[in-house]
C-alpha cells in the first residue's frame, strides 16, 4: 500500500517535473526568438534609413525633385477620404485615408503624398479631394497651381483649412522654399 | 492593464511630439525640413514605427531635419521603445539624460521613459534611480503618469503605505488616478488587507469624466470586487456589485456568470437562472458561455426540476460534442497551416488586414476562436510581432526594386559623373563619385540579400512558434470541453440513476 502510495507521489513529481521543464524550454525558446526578432528589426532599421537616403539622391535627385506634401489645420469643415494628384494631366497619386492618419493630419503631420522627377519648366497640378464636408455632406473639391520648376527640388504644399468665416475648407497650395 | 498604459504612453507621445511640431517647428517656418519633420509624424500617428523611425534617423543623418539633435534622439527613444526596442530605446534614452548640451526638462523626459520602460519590464532597482532623475523639471503634462509610476514602484516592493500616502500627488478626475486606486486596491486584496482594498477599487472611476476608458477600467474594478465577494461569502455584495457592470462592455459575461453563482450561494437557484440562462444562448466558443452551458440544468436539479435538468443536460452534451469536433477541425486546419495561411499569409499584413480576414471569417469557429484569443494580451503581443516581421518583409521588396531602378539611373550617367550634394549634409565630402554611388548601391543589395534570407528564416520560425502557441491555447479549450462534457455526462447519469431509483 505504501510502496503504491510512493509510486503515485513519484509520478505526479515526475510529471510536474516534466511540466515545468518543457514550459522553461517553450519560455527560453520564446525568448530568444524574441531576440532574433529585435536583432533583425534594428538591422533593417539601419538598412532603411541606409535606402532612404541614398534614394532621395539617386532616385529623387535635388535637380528634378518635385514633392508634393499634404497638411491638415483643425479639419472641421472637412473630413478627408480621398486625395488624387494630377501633373499636367497625369494622375500622379491616389490616396485613401482612415480616421487614424486623417487625426494625424489635425495633430501636425504631413504627409509626402508624390514624389517624382522632372525637368526644369512649368507644370499644371490639379489637386483633388472627396470627403464629408459641413453638416456631413458629401464634399469634392478640386484645386489648381501652376508651378515653375528651375534649377532645383521643388516643394509643393497643400494645406486643407478651416474657413471660418464662410464654415467651408479651403485649400491653399504653395511652393515651399 | 499593460494595454492601457501602451495606450496612454502613445497619448503622452503624441502629446509631446505635438508639442514639438506646435512649439518649436510650426511655429519658426514652413521649410522642405519642416515638412520632412511632420512626415515623421504622419508615420508615427498612423502607427507605423518602422517607417517613422527610417524617416527621422534619415533625416538625422543628412540633416534634412530642422531643430536640435537632443530632442530628435529623445523622439527617437519613444519611437525605439513604441516599436518594440526596449535595448535601443534604453540606449537612446540612457545617451539623452548624460547629454550636458540638453536641457532640464529633456533629460528630465529622458528619464520618465526610462522609468516607464523600467516599469514594463519589472527592474525596480533601475526604476528608482529613473525616477530620481525624472522628478524635477518635468513638463506639466507628464506629471500625473509620473506620480502614478512613482506610486507603482512602491506598490511593487510592497510599501502600501507609501504608496497609499502617494495617491494625493495624481490629480482627481485624471485615468492615471483612477488606475493608480484600481492598482493599489488589488494589491491591498493581494496582501489580505481587503477592506482597504475595497474601498479603493470600490471607488474608482467616481468623480472622473464618463469615458470608454474610465467605464471599461469601471467594470474591470466591479468584476474583481465582485469575485472577492463571491470567494469570502459575501454573496449580497457580489451580486450588487456585478449587477453594475455594463451589459454591452467586455467583461459582461464574467459578470453574468459571477451573478449566477452569488445567487446559489444564498441558495436562491431560481434568480441564478435569469444570467446563466442568458449567457448560456450566447455563442459556445466563450469559456464563460460553456461554463453558464453547464450551470443552467444545475440550478434546475437543485429546483427540482429534474425533467428540465435532464433535457438541458442532454442538451448540453450535444452542444460540447458539437464544439468539440469544431475545435477538432481548428485544430487540424491549424497544424495544416490552412487556416493559419488564410490569415496570415499576405505579402503585407497591418491591424486592417488581419481584422479583414477574421471577419470574413467569423461565422466559422476558427474565426470564431482566432477573435476571441486576439483579445488577450500575449496572442496580441504575438501577432503584433508577426505583422512587423511582414511589414520588414513588404520592405525588403520594395527596397530591391528601388536598388534595381538606381541601378538602372547610374547606369544612364557618364562615367566621370560626380554628384555635388546641394543639400548641405555636413559629416560626409561634399562631392561624390559615380563609383562610390555604384559601390553603394552594391554593398544595400548584399545586405538586402542577407537580411531577406534571415528574415525568411525567422519568418519560418515564427510561424511555427505562433502555429504551437495556436494550438495549445485551441487543445487548453478542448481539455475544458472535454471536462464539461464528462461533468455532463456524470450529472445527467446520476439524474437517471436517481430516476429509476424513484421508479423501482
Amino acid at each position: 500500500m505504501q510502496s503504491r502510495m510512493i509510486f503515485k507521489i513519484t509520478l505526479v513529481v515526475a510529471i510536474l517535473f516534466k511540466l515545468s521543464l518543457s514550459l522553461a524550454e517553450n519560455k527560453n525558446s520564446e525568448i530568444a526568438l524574441k531576440q532574433h526578432v529585435a536583432t533583425i528589426k534594428e538591422e533593417m532599421l539601419l538598412l532603411g534609413r541606409d535606402m532612404k537616403m541614398l534614394e532621395d539622391i539617386l532616385l529623387y535627385p535635388e535637380k528634378t525633385r518635385v514633392s508634393v506634401y499634404l497638411t491638415m489645420d483643425v479639419g472641421r469643415f472637412f473630413s478627408l477620404d480621398k486625395a488624387k494628384i494630377l501633373i499636367n494631366g497625369e494622375v500622379v497619386s491616389e490616396q485613401a485615408y482612415s480616421n487614424r492618419e486623417e487625426d494625424g493630419f489635425k495633430k501636425g503631420a504631413a504627409q509626402r503624398i508624390f514624389v517624382g522627377n522632372y525637368d526644369d519648366g512649368k507644370y499644371d497640378l490639379v489637386a483633388i479631394f472627396s470627403g464629408k464636408g459641413p453638416r456631413g455632406r458629401a464634399f469634392k473639391r478640386g484645386v489648381e497651381y501652376k508651378f515653375d520648376k528651375r534649377g532645383e527640388a521643388a516643394t509643393i504644399k497643400i494645406n486643407i483649412l478651416d474657413d471660418l468665416r464662410k464654415q467651408q475648407p479651403i485649400f491653399k497650395i504653395s511652393q515651399v522654399k | 492593464m499593460r494595454h492601457c498604459q501602451i495606450l496612454c504612453l502613445k497619448i503622452s507621445i503624441i502629446c509631446l511630439a505635438f508639442g514639438f511640431l506646435s512649439n518649436s517647428v510650426v511655429a519658426q517656418s514652413k521649410g522642405a525640413k519642416i515638412l520632412n519633420y511632420q512626415e515623421v509624424f504622419y508615420h508615427f500617428y498612423r502607427k507605423d514605427e518602422l517607417n517613422a523611425i527610417i524617416s527621422l534617423t534619415a533625416g538625422i543623418e543628412s540633416a534634412s531635419l530642422p531643430g536640435n539633435i537632443v530632442s530628435n534622439n529623445l523622439l527617437l527613444g519613444s519611437m525605439y521603445y513604441m516599436y518594440g526596442l526596449q535595448d535601443s530605446a534604453e540606449k537612446a534614452l540612457r545617451k539623452m539624460v548624460n547629454n550636458n548640451r540638453a536641457k532640464a526638462s529633456q533629460r528630465a523626459t529622458a528619464w520618465f521613459y526610462l522609468s516607464k520602460l523600467y516599469f514594463d519590464q519589472g527592474r525596480n532597482k533601475n526604476l528608482a534611480v529613473a525616477l530620481d532623475g525624472a522628478s524635477k523639471s518635468l513638463p506639466a503634462s507628464l506629471l500625473n503618469e509620473f506620480h502614478y509610476l512613482k506610486g507603482m514602484y512602491h506598490v511593487n516592493v510592497n510599501q502600501l503605505g507609501v504608496a497609499s500616502r502617494l495617491l494625493q500627488d495624481i490629480e482627481r478626475d485624471n485615468f492615471w488616478y483612477e488606475l493608480y486606486k484600481f492598482n493599489l486596491g488589488t494589491a491591498y486584496i493581494r496582501s489580505k488587507k481587503g477592506d482597504a482594498g475595497i474601498e479603493l477599487i470600490h471607488s474608482v472611476g467616481e468623480g472622473s469624466e464618463e469615458s470608454e476608458k474610465i467605464l471599461a477600467l469601471q467594470d474591470k474594478a466591479k468584476i474583481v470586487l465582485g469575485y472577492y465577494f463571491l470567494r469570502n461569502s459575501s454573496a449580497g455584495d457580489a451580486v450588487e456589485t456585478l449587477q453594475n457592470v455594463r451589459l454591452e462592455g467586455p467583461f459582461s459575461h464574467k459578470a453574468l456568470l459571477g451573478i449566477g453563482w452569488a445567487f446559489i450561494n444564498k441558495k436562491q437557484f431560481r434568480k441564478a437562472l435569469v444570467p446563466w440562462t442568458t449567457l448560456a444562448e450566447k455563442s459556445i466558443d466563450q469559456v464563460t458561455v460553456q461554463e453558464a452551458i453547464l450551470a443552467v440544468p444545475f440550478a434546475y436539479k437543485e429546483l427540482g426540476a429534474l425533467d428540465n435538468s435532464m433535457r438541458l443536460y442532454e442538451n448540453a452534451i450535444g452542444n460540447y460534442r458539437q464544439f468539440e469536433a469544431e475545435l477538432d477541425i481548428a485544430i487540424k486546419q491549424v497544424k495544416d497551416k490552412k487556416f493559419f495561411n488564410e490569415v496570415f499569409q499576405r505579402n503585407y499584413i497591418d491591424d486592417f488586414s488581419i481584422t479583414e480576414s477574421l471577419l470574413k471569417s467569423k461565422d466559422s469557429t476558427q474565426g470564431k476562436l482566432l477573435i476571441d484569443m486576439l483579445a488577450q494580451k500575449e496572442f496580441q503581443v504575438l501577432f503584433n510581432i508577426y505583422r512587423d516581421l511582414q511589414q520588414l518583409k513588404s520592405h525588403i521588396l520594395d527596397w530591391s526594386n528601388h536598388l534595381a531602378s538606381m541601378e538602372i539611373n547610374l547606369g544612364l550617367l557618364p562615367e566621370d559623373q560626380n554628384f555635388a550634394l546641394s543639400d548641405k549634409p555636413r559629416k560626409r565630402p561634399f562631392v561624390k563619385t559615380k563609383r562610390y554611388y555604384e559601390e553603394a548601391v552594391l554593398t544595400l543589395t548584399d545586405r538586402i540579400k542577407l537580411q531577406d534570407d534571415r528574415l525568411n528564416i525567422l519568418l519560418g520560425m515564427y510561424e511555427t512558434f505562433m502555429q504551437e502557441q495556436i494550438l495549445s491555447e485551441l487543445n487548453k479549450r478542448k481539455e475544458y470541453i472535454v471536462t464539461y462534457l464528462s461533468q455532463s455526462r456524470f450529472a445527467l447519469a446520476e439524474l437517471l440513476d436517481e430516476a429509476q431509483g424513484d421508479i423501482q
